[in-house]
C-alpha cells in the first residue's frame, strides 16, 4: 500500500508544479504592487515606495524573483508575508484551525443528515419522504451561500438573537463560544453540500436496492433493514466515500465566500486580502497548502474504497 | 415527423425537465426582453428617491442611488445569462478539442490530463479569485476565467466517452480502411459524446451563473455600475438591515436560474443516457 | 405536477420567512437603566474596527486602521486638542527663536514608558529621526536639519528655513503621528514597517495580536497623567478599563448587529443609512463623526486630457454637488453643501471663490469641452472600491460627466492595484478620494507636485512658502483664502462633497468629553457603566 502512495504523490508533483509556477507568474505580472499598500494609500510618495520594493526584492525581474523562490519552495520554505512580517509557514498555520472547524464541523454534519436522507428517500421511494429531500437536495444546490448566510443572520442573529452575528472564538476559549460562533456558517456552508451528499446517496442507493442479488436477500426473508443496511448501503458506499471527499475539498474552496460574510479570520480570508494586497509569499504558500490538503484528501479517499472493498487492489 | 414528435414527448413527459423548463424559460426570455420588460434604465440615478420600498412604481423598490432594482435586477437576468451561456461555449468547445485530443491520441493524453487535473484539485472559487484578482474585473475576464476553470470536468466527460467508444469495432474498421483521423474523430466519436457533454455544459452553465455572482460579491467579477445579481447583492449587504430589497430578490433569481438548469441538467440525463451513472460525472453538478 | 407544486410552497413559504424576519421588530429587551454615580474602574471595551491592519508599525504608513488603535498607546509631542489645535503632550514648554529656525522643546519628566523605562531626551531624537526617515508624512519635513539633546528633558530643533505653526501640525496630525518610543526599539527597526516591540507612553499598552482576528490592548497601570485638563487627544487621561479589545469585522452590517446583541460596545464606519434606526434603538447611541471629510475629485495634470485646464473647467462646470452627497449618504445630517476646502469646523473655513462651486451646468461645460477640442477620448476614471462613500461619489459624478458627453472609462480597482495605477500617468485621468485638511499648509502634501495628479503651480508655491512662516492667524486666514481662490481658478481638484462619518456606541459607554464622535477613536477618560 505504501508504495501505492508514494506513487500517486510522485505523480501529482508535476501538476502541482505546473499550477505553483503558472500562480507565480500571474500574481506578479499583473499591476498592483504591495509596496504601495505597505507604505498606506495617502501620502506615500514614490521614492518611499521605490525604497520599500527594493526592501521586499520586488525590484528584480520576474524570472530572477522565481529562481531565488522556487528552490525554497521545494524545501517547504515559501519566505515571509509582506504584511504580516512572519513566516507564511506560521500564518498558515495559525488559520488553519479555523478553517478546519468550519470545513469539518460542516463535513460533519453533512454526513449526519445527508447519508441517512439519502438512505430514507431510497428506501421510500417516491413517497412524501422522498419528495421532501429531492426538493431539499435541488433547493439547497441551487441557493448561493453567501446569499443564504446573510439570510440566517438575518433571521436567527439579528431577528431571535440566538446566535451571534460574526466572528470566531478559538476552541480553547470554551467549548460554548467555539460552537455558537460556528452554528450559521456552518449551515450556510453545508447546505449545498448536504443536498449534494443527498442526492447522490439516494440515487446509488436506488441502484443497488433495483440490483439482484439484493432482491434475492428479500426474498430469503431478511429483514428489509439488513437488506438496507448489510447489503444496500454497503455497496453504496463507495459512492458516499468518493462524495465526501470531494465535499470536504469544494468546502474549503466554498468557505472564502463565508468566511467573508462572517468574518472569520479563517484561510479562506486570508488567501483573498492577499491576493488583493498583493502578499505573494501568502498566495503562493497557500495556493500550495490547498493543493496539499485536496492531494490527501484524495489519497484517503483511494485508500478507504480498498478498505469498503478489498477486492479492489492498488492498481488502476 | 412523427419520430421528432415522439422524441419531442419523451423529453416533455420528464417532469423535472419540463420544471427546469418552467423556470428557465421565463427567465431568459426576461434576459433577452430586458430593455422591453424594464420601466427604468437600470444605470440612471435619482438620488432624491433612494431606498424607496416596494411600490406600485418600484415593484422591487429602489437603491442607494435611486436606481430602480425591478429594472436592475431583469437587466441583471441578462448579465447572468450571458456570462454563464458564454462559459458553457467557450467550455464546450475547449472541452471537446481537448477531450477529443486525450481521449484518441494516446501520447497527448499524459500531458493534458496532467494539466487537467492540476486545474481540477484547486479548490475551484480560490483559484477564480487568484485569476480575477490577477486579470482584474471585467465581464469577459469572468468568463475567462471560469472556463478555465471548468474545461478540466468538459474534458473527462468527452475523454472518458472517446475512451470507451474508442474500442468500438466499426472505429477500428474505419481506421483500418483508411478513414481520416479527422473524420473518424468528428462523424463517429463526436457525436456518441454527445449526450454526456451537453448534460456537463448545463450543469457547467449553473455553476457559472453560481460563481458569478460570488465572484461579484467579493468585488471580483462584472464590474460595477452594470447590474449583475452578484453586484447588487454584494452593493446591498451594506443596507441590509434599512433595505433589505436590495438582496433578496436578486438572491431569488440567482437561486431560480441555477434551479431550473440544474433540473434540466437532470433531466436531460434521465432522457439522454439512463446508463449515465457514474459517480464522476453525476458529482460534476454545480457546487461552488 | 405535484412535485413541481410542492417546490413553489417552498419557494414562496421561504421568501415569507424572509420577509416576516425582515418586518418583525426588536425583541423588547429592555435592560434596567440605574442612575450613573460617576466614573467606574474595570471592564472590557470591545471595539469593531472595520478594516485589518496592513502593519503595527504606525510610523510607516497612513493607512488605517493604526490611529485608532495606536492613539491609546503612543503619545508625542503634541496631540490635537478639541479645537483640533495641536497642544501640548510629552511637551511641557517650547521656545522659537526670532529668525523661526530653531525650535526648542522642555519635555515633561518622570513619564515612563510601557517597559518602565522613563522617557528622556534621547528616545525624542531617535524617534523623531526615525520617524522623519520612514514616516510618509515625516519625509514631507525636509527642512529639518537635525535635533540636539540639549540637557535629559531639553531637545532643540534646528531648521533649513523658518518653520510656524506647521510644524506643531505636522507633528500632531493623527495619521502616522509622530510618536515617542523608547530610543532602543526606535534604532532597532531602522526599515519602516518592521517595528519589533509595540512600547510607549499612553494610557493603555499592547497585550496581544492576532492577525485579521483582534488587537487587545490592556492599562497601562504606570502611567503618568498630565495635570491639565482633558482636552480631547491630551491633558489629564485616565485609563478606566481593564483591557479593549479591538475586533476586526469587515462587514458593515454584521457591526451593526454586533452593537445590538451587546457584543460591541463601539462600532466604526457604519453606512449613515442606519443613523434613524439606531437613533429610535434601545441601547445604543448613533454618534455623528466630525469633521467632515471632504470628497475631492483629482485629475491628472501631467498627462491626458486633463492637462488642459478647459477640461478641467468642463468638469467642475457640470459636477452637482448636491447630487453626489446624496448618492453618498442617505440622510441630510450627513451631508453638507460647503465650497471651502477647509471642514466647516476648522477656523479657515471660507466662501472665497464661491462661484466656482456647485455649478451643475451642463451646458458651460459642453462649452469648455468644445474649447478644449474634446472628441470623445476615453476617460480613464479609476475607483477604489474599499470605501463605499468614494465608489458612489464615483459612479455619480461618472455619470453626470457622460451627461455633458464626455466617454467615461470607470475602472474599479483594489486598494492595491489603485494606489499602483493612480501613481501611473499613463494610467489614469482621474479619481475621488477624501481627507481634510484644517490648516492650509497641510494641502503641500497633496498639492506641492509630488502626489498622484502632480499639481502645483509657481503661485500655489508661493503661497505654501509664505504659509510655513507666518504664525499670525489673521494673516494666515487671508493666506488660506488665496489658495482656495488659486486651487479653484487652476482647477487642482473638484469639491464634490462633504460628508460626515457614523460611529455608534453603547450606551452603557460613558465618554463624558465626546471623544468618541471626534475624527480618530480616542478612548482614554472612557468607562462603562454595567
Amino acid at each position: 500500500m505504501w508504495m501505492y502512495v508514494v506513487k500517486r504523490v510522485m505523480a501529482f508533483i508535476p501538476t502541482v508544479f505546473i499550477v505553483v509556477t503558472v500562480i507565480f507568474f500571474l500574481t506578479r505580472v499583473v499591476p498592483g504592487d504591495p509596496a504601495w499598500v505597505l507604505v498606506g494609500h495617502q501620502l506615500a510618495t514614490e521614492e518611499k515606495v521605490a525604497e520599500v520594493r527594493r526592501e521586499l526584492g520586488l525590484d528584480k525581474p520576474i524570472l530572477t524573483q522565481y529562481l531565488i523562490w522556487l528552490p525554497r519552495a521545494i524545501q517547504g520554505d515559501f519566505g515571509s508575508s509582506i504584511f504580516f512580517k512572519q513566516p507564511v509557514i506560521q500564518v498558515i498555520s495559525e488559520r488553519f484551525p479555523v478553517t478546519l472547524s468550519l470545513a469539518g464541523l460542516s463535513l460533519l454534519v453533512t454526513i449526519v443528515v445527508g447519508v441517512p436522507l439519502g438512505i430514507i428517500s431510497a428506501w421510500k421511494h417516491n413517497t412524501k419522504v422522498d419528495h421532501f429531500s429531492t426538493i431539499f437536495s435541488v433547493l439547497g444546490i441551487s441557493m448561493p451561500s453567501f446569499w443564504l448566510g446573510f439570510l440566517l443572520v438575518m433571521v436567527f442573529s439579528v431577528n431571535f438573537g440566538w446566535f451571534p452575528t460574526s466572528g470566531y472564538r478559538p476552541l480553547s476559549l470554551g467549548f460554548v463560544p467555539w460552537i455558537s460562533h460556528l452554528v450559521l456558517p456552518v449551515i450556510s456552508l453545508s447546505m449545498a453540500e448536504m443536498a449534494l451528499l443527498t442526492r447522490m446517496t439516494r440515487s446509488s442507493m436506488l441502484e443497488v436496492l433495483g440490483k439482484e442479488y439484493i432482491v434475492t436477500a428479500r426474498a430469503k426473508g431478511l429483514s428489509e433493514g439488513m437488506v438496507v443496511y448489510k447489503h444496500a448501503f454497503k455497496n453504496a458506499l463507495v459512492t458516499v466515500v468518493t462524495v465526501v471527499g470531494l465535499i470536504f475539498a469544494l468546502s474549503l474552496g466554498g468557505s472564502v465566500l463565508i468566511e467573508n460574510v462572517f468574518a472569520i479570520p479563517g484561510l479562506g480570508r486570508l488567501m483573498v486580502s492577499a491576493a488583493i494586497r498583493r502578499d505573494y509569499p501568502i498566495v503562493e504558500g497557500g495556493m500550495i497548502y490547498f493543493t496539499g490538503i485536496a492531494l490527501f484528501v484524495n489519497l484517503l479517499v483511494d485508500i478507504s474504497y480498498t478498505l469498503i472493498n478489498p477486492k479492489l487492489t492498488y492498481e488502476k | 415527423m412523427r419520430s421528432k414528435y415522439i422524441e419531442l414527448r419523451r423529453f416533455l413527459r420528464n417532469r423535472l425537465f419540463l420544471l427546469g423548463l418552467l423556470i428557465l424559460v421565463p427567465i431568459a426570455l426576461v434576459a433577452i426582453f430586458a430593455p422591453f420588460i424594464a420601466p427604468f434604465d437600470p444605470l440612471d440615478l435619482d438620488v432624491k428617491n433612494k431606498f424607496l420600498p416596494m411600490n406600485s412604481g418600484h415593484l422591487f423598490g429602489t437603491d442607494e442611488f435611486g436606481r430602480d432594482v425591478f429594472s436592475r435586477v431583469v437587466h441583471g437576468s441578462t448579465i447572468s445569462l450571458r456570462v454563464g451561456g458564454l462559459t458553457a461555449l467557450f467550455t464546450s468547445i475547449l472541452g471537446i478539442v481537448i477531450g477529443l485530443a486525450s481521449g484518441y491520441y494516446k501520447s497527448m493524453d499524459a500531458v493534458i490530463m496532467r494539466v487537467m487535473d492540476g486545474l481540477m484539485i484547486f479548490p475551484g472559487l480560490l483559484l477564480g479569485i487568484m485569476l480575477m484578482a490577477a486579470m482584474g474585473p471585467h465581464e469577459m475576464n469572468v468568463v475567462l476565467a471560469m472556463t478555465i476553470l471548468y474545461t478540466p470536468r468538459i474534458v473527462r466527460v468527452v475523454r472518458s466517452s472517446v475512451l470507451e467508444i474508442k474500442t468500438m469495432e466499426y472505429i477500428d474498421a474505419a481506421r483500418v480502411l483508411g478513414v481520416h483521423d479527422l473524420r473518424i474523430l468528428l462523424r463517429h466519436i463526436l457525436p456518441n459524446c454527445l449526450a454526456p457533454l451537453i448534460v456537463q455544459v448545463t450543469f457547467g452553465f449553473a455553476w457559472a451563473i453560481l460563481v458569478e455572482s460570488g465572484l461579484s460579491f467579493l468585488g471580483l467579477g462584472t464590474p460595477p455600475p452594470a447590474p449583475s445579481w452578484g453586484n447588487i447583492i454584494g452593493d446591498g449587504r451594506e443596507f441590509i438591515r434599512t433595505a433589505p430589497w436590495l438582496m433578496i430578490f436578486p438572491g431569488v433569481m440567482i437561486s431560480a436560474a441555477v434551479l431550473g438548469l440544474n433540473l434540466i441538467g437532470d433531466g436531460l440525463r434521465d432522457i439522454l443516457d439512463p446508463k449515465l451513472r457514474h459517480v464522476s460525472s453525476k458529482v460534476e453538478s454545480s457546487v461552488v | 405536477m405535484n412535485r413541481k407544486s410542492q417546490v413553489l410552497c417552498l419557494l414562496l413559504g421561504l421568501l415569507s420567512l424572509v420577509f416576516l424576519s425582515c418586518e418583525g421588530g426588536k425583541d423588547g429587551r429592555l435592560r434596567e437603566k440605574t442612575e450613573s454615580t460617576g466614573p467606574v474602574r474595570g471592564g472590557t471595551l470591545n471595539v469593531a474596527l472595520w478594516v485589518s491592519f496592513p502593519t503595527l508599525d504606525w510610523q510607516s504608513t497612513v493607512g488605517h486602521p493604526l490611529p485608532q488603535v495606536m492613539l491609546q498607546v503612543y503619545e508625542g509631542l503634541f496631540g490635537l486638542g478639541k479645537d483640533f489645535d495641536p497642544e501640548p503632550e510629552l511637551t511641557e514648554s517650547w521656545a522659537v527663536s526670532k529668525d523661526k529656525m530653531t525650535w526648542t522643546f522642555g519635555l515633561r519628566k518622570g513619564v515612563l514608558f510601557h517597559n518602565g523605562k522613563e522617557m528622556t531626551a534621547e528616545d525624542v531624537k531617535a524617534s523623531l529621526e526615525r520617524w522623519k526617515r520612514v514616516s510618509p508624512r515625516g519625509v514631507t519635513l525636509k527642512e529639518l536639519r537635525e535635533i540636539e539633546i540639549v540637557s535629559k528633558d531639553t531637545v532643540r530643533f534646528y531648521f533649513d528655513k523658518p518653520v510656524g505653526r506647521f510644524l506643531k501640525l505636522i507633528l500632531a496630525a493623527d495619521e502616522s503621528k509622530a510618536v515617542i518610543m523608547p530610543k532602543e526599539i526606535a534604532e532597532a527597526s531602522p526599515q519602516g514597517g518592521a517595528l519589533n516591540e509595540i512600547v510607549g507612553t499612553g494610557p493603555y499598552q499592547f497585550d496581544e495580536y492576532r492577525t485579521e482576528e483582534y488587537l487587545r490592548l490592556k492599562r497601562f497601570e504606570k502611567y503618568v497623567p498630565r495635570t491639565d485638563p482633558p482636552n480631547y487627544q491630551t491633558g489629564k487621561k485616565v485609563a478606566y478599563l481593564d483591557d479593549i479589545i479591538f475586533w476586526i469585522v469587515p462587514e458593515a452590517f454584521t457591526r451593526v448587529a454586533g452593537l445590538e446583541r451587546e457584543e460591541y460596545d463601539v462600532v466604526t464606519r457604519l453606512p449613515d443609512s442606519e443613523f434613524e434606526r439606531l437613533r429610535s434603538a434601545e441601547g445604543v447611541e448613533p454618534l455623528v463623526t466630525v469633521p467632515a471629510l471632504l470628497d475631492y475629485l483629482i485629475f491628472n495634470h501631467k498627462k491626458g486630457d486633463f492637462a488642459d485646464i478647459n477640461m478641467r473647467r468642463a468638469v467642475q462646470s457640470l459636477v452637482n454637488v448636491e447630487e453626489v452627497d446624496r448618492s453618498m449618504v442617505a440622510s441630510k445630517e450627513f451631508w453638507t453643501l460647503n465650497p471651502s476646502i477647509y471642514p466647516p469646523e476648522s477656523a479657515y473655513n471660507t466662501d472665497e471663490a464661491s462661484e466656482y462651486y456647485n455649478q451643475g451646468n451642463i451646458e458651460k461645460g459642453k462649452e469648455f469641452l468644445k474649447k478644449a477640442g474634446y472628441r470623445g477620448e476615453k476617460v480613464k476614471f479609476l475607483v477604489l472600491r474599499e470605501e463605499p462613500e468614494i465608489y458612489r461619489a464615483s459612479i455619480t459624478v461618472a455619470e453626470q460627466m457622460k451627461a455633458a458627453g464626455i466617454k467615461v472609462d470607470l475602472m474599479f480597482y483594489d486598494l492595491a492595484t489603485w494606489v499602483a495605477k493612480r501613481a501611473d500617468p499613463y494610467e489614469m485621468d482621474m479619481f475621488i478620494t477624501k481627507g481634510y485638511w484644517l490648516d492650509p499648509s497641510l494641502f503641500h502634501a497633496e498639492f506641492g507636485g509630488r502626489f498622484p495628479g502632480w499639481f502645483t503651480s509657481p503661485e500655489t508655491e508661493e503661497v505654501f512658502t509664505e504659509l510655513a512662516s507666518e504664525t499670525d492667524f489673521e494673516k494666515r486666514y487671508q493666506l488660506g483664502k488665496k489658495l482656495q481662490r488659486l486651487f479653484y481658478e487652476k482647477v487642482a481638484f473638484v469639491n464634490v462633497g462633504y460628508h460626515y462619518g457614523l460611529k455608534a456606541k453603547r450606551t452603557s459607554v460613558k465618554d463624558p468629553e465626546g471623544n468618541i464622535s471626534r475624527g480618530n477613536l480616542t478612548l482614554h477618560n472612557v468607562w462603562l457603566d454595567r
